[in-house]
């Protein structure tokens, strides 16, 4: 494992502090149905546009929906969402860059410019494009941006890659006949490690906006599941009769977690360095 | 008797360039060959022919008689991992960063041995204490090491597939000088122990002298002088092999009066 030494300065610190914040809002997902104080679904029509109270801690939606409890069993689809299209990106786009920089010649040939022309397409242009071709939904929306994310984490560890596989113990594992395979799986993923992860937490921040502008644009994940992505959109009509909670702090979410999301990125990027 | 590594004309050209031209030269069993010349003269090329790392243009490769051909499996490649081994310059790349010393050592003795876990990690101990490494050290990555310790991992893990044929690429040129000392007196050591065959391909005439019988000197590509090291670095035939000893600081060797003589170094 590369040492992670504990970090002391400011910009480590906030470091840290993104850290909590990411893994406290996925384990406030993990406990919805605990810690969510009514049933996200249940509609009171009478109960519409209510403010701060203790019942409802902040607020109901225009269908008198608690604004708290939506928020929390939001966070499993806004969180996992992103998640699941990173981790099939990173799963992806790292074989792909992994087997054209070791095999080379004709191969990383053809994967590179494959690779150039998925990067034309704007990702959300993309996941619209298949989500008209298969229908919406979550699955759907994420695989789409997961493909359109390839692109981004090959190029990067493509040419990590080619870096690392010209040091002297890649050859000497050669001349020891250790097997193509086996090198890049047991030397050369590992040692490109930390970069993929610094890479992957990037890429969640963007998976995480283009995921809630799916959503907001009708083609993610389907009302009346409780999303942020979902809400921001659904609050719409309210904020123009004076009620812009269930936008707002649905929104201020994801700003939240995004900026979260790039810190640790970049931190993770400065110590593994 | 067959010399256990020969090579024949052997020929290499990168496009239009020509990094080795001809070179030749018979390395006997339990014999010690270094190759001389310096940066840019075909010396790593050759080594990475040797290897197999890379398939001469020209001229052949017998390693105990029999051509050596490209090793396109994985099997092959193993089999001639058993022949010829190597060492290379830099300790600090030469390792993987990740891997403990003793996962370094098993991994090379898996791929080639049938061996149950107990019988490899007897082996590795035995291949720690023939370079001189404690149990510690085993244990740790290469980045608690220094160069010349790192530079003992690298010999161990290139003995540990029992190749009869070691290739050293200038492996204590990035030593300190007592460390390279001690370097050379293992590798003389493991020499007399194991029979094993070296190349020592180096820019240095005081390490070739110290631990090579043969020696070759190679000049833009091809070899223009060989035999016993002694002779060739005693009495020169070659201008080239002249200025290459000449340019070796000796004693009374004073710096100020070289740069006045020679003009601007």
């Amino acid at each position: 494992m590369t040492a992670i030494a504990l970090p002391r300065t400011a910009a480590g610190r906030t470091g840290i502090v993104a850290l909590g914040v990411v893994l406290l809002l996925a384990l406030v997902g993990l406990l919805a149905p605990w810690l969510a104080p009514h049933d996200p679904n249940e509609i009171n029509l009478m109960d519409a546009f209510q403010g701060n109270s203790a019942t409802h801690p902040l607020g109901t939606d225009a269908s008198g929906r608690d604004l708290l409890s939506r928020l929390i069993w939001g966070a499993r689809s806004s969180l996992a969402g992103p998640l699941l299209v990173v981790v099939l990106a990173t799963v992806l786009g790292v074989a792909i860059a992994v087997a054209s920089a070791w095999r080379g010649g004709w191969l990383d040939a053809v994967v590179s410019r494959c690779v150039d022309v998925l990067f034309a397409f704007p990702g959300v242009l993309l996941a619209i494009l298949v989500v008209a071709l298969f229908g919406a939904g979550l699955t759907v929306a994420v695989v789409a941006l997961a493909i359109s994310y390839v692109p981004y984490i090959a190029r990067l560890v493509r040419s990590a890659a080619l870096r690392e596989q010209a040091q002297p113990y890649i050859t000497a594992l050669t001349i020891q006949g250790v097997g193509g395979f086996a090198i890049c799986r047991r030397h050369l993923i590992p040692n490109l490690l930390p970069l993929i992860l610094a890479q992957s937490t990037l890429t969640f921040g963007y998976a995480m906006v283009d995921l809630a502008a799916i959503s907001f644009l009708g083609l993610g994940v389907q009302p009346p599941t409780a999303d942020w992505g979902v809400m921001v959109s659904s609050g719409q009509p309210s904020i123009l009769q004076g009620f812009p909670q269930e936008s707002l702090y649905a929104g201020a979410l994801i700003v939240v977690v995004v900026a979260a999301f790039n810190l640790l990125g970049d931190r993770l990027d400065e110590w593994t360095r | 008797m067959t010399p256990i590594l020969e090579a024949q004309g052997l020929r290499k050209t990168f496009g239009g360039n020509v990094a080795v031209a001809d070179v030749s030269f018979a390395l006997a069993r339990g014999g010690s060959l270094g190759i001389v010349g310096e940066s840019g003269s075909g010396k790593t090329t050759t080594a990475r022919m040797l290897v197999g790392l890379e398939v001469p243009t020209q001229g052949r490769i017998l390693f105990d008689g029999e051509p050596l051909e490209r090793a396109r499996s994985t099997a092959r490649r193993r089999e001639r991992a058993r022949g010829i081994q190597m060492v290379f310059q830099d300790p600090y790349s030469s390792l993987d960063r990740r891997q403990t010393i003793a996962s370094c050592l098993d991994e090379v003795l898996r791929v080639h041995f049938p061996m149950s876990a107990e019988q490899r990690a007897a082996r590795v101990s035995e291949l720690a204490d023939l370079v001189g490494l404690d149990d510690r050290m085993l244990r740790g990555r290469p980045g608690a090491l220094s160069g010349g310790q790192r530079q003992r991992v690298a010999i161990a893990r290139a003995l540990a597939a029992e190749p009869e044929v070691l290739i050293l690429d200038e492996a204590v040129a990035a030593l300190d000088v007592s460390i390279q000392a001690q370097v050379l007196n293992l590798l003389a050591d493991i020499r007399e122990r194991t029979s094993i065959s070296y190349i020592l391909i180096s820019h240095d005439l005081a390490v070739v002298r110290q631990i090579t019988e043969e020696a070759v000197v190679m000049y833009q590509g091809a070899v223009v002088e060989s035999g016993p090291t002694a002779k060739i670095l005693d009495e020169p035939q070659h201008e080239y092999t002249r200025r290459l000893r000449a340019s070796v600081p000796g004693p009374g060797w004073v710096p100020g009066k070289a740069l006045a003589s020679g003009g601007a170094a």
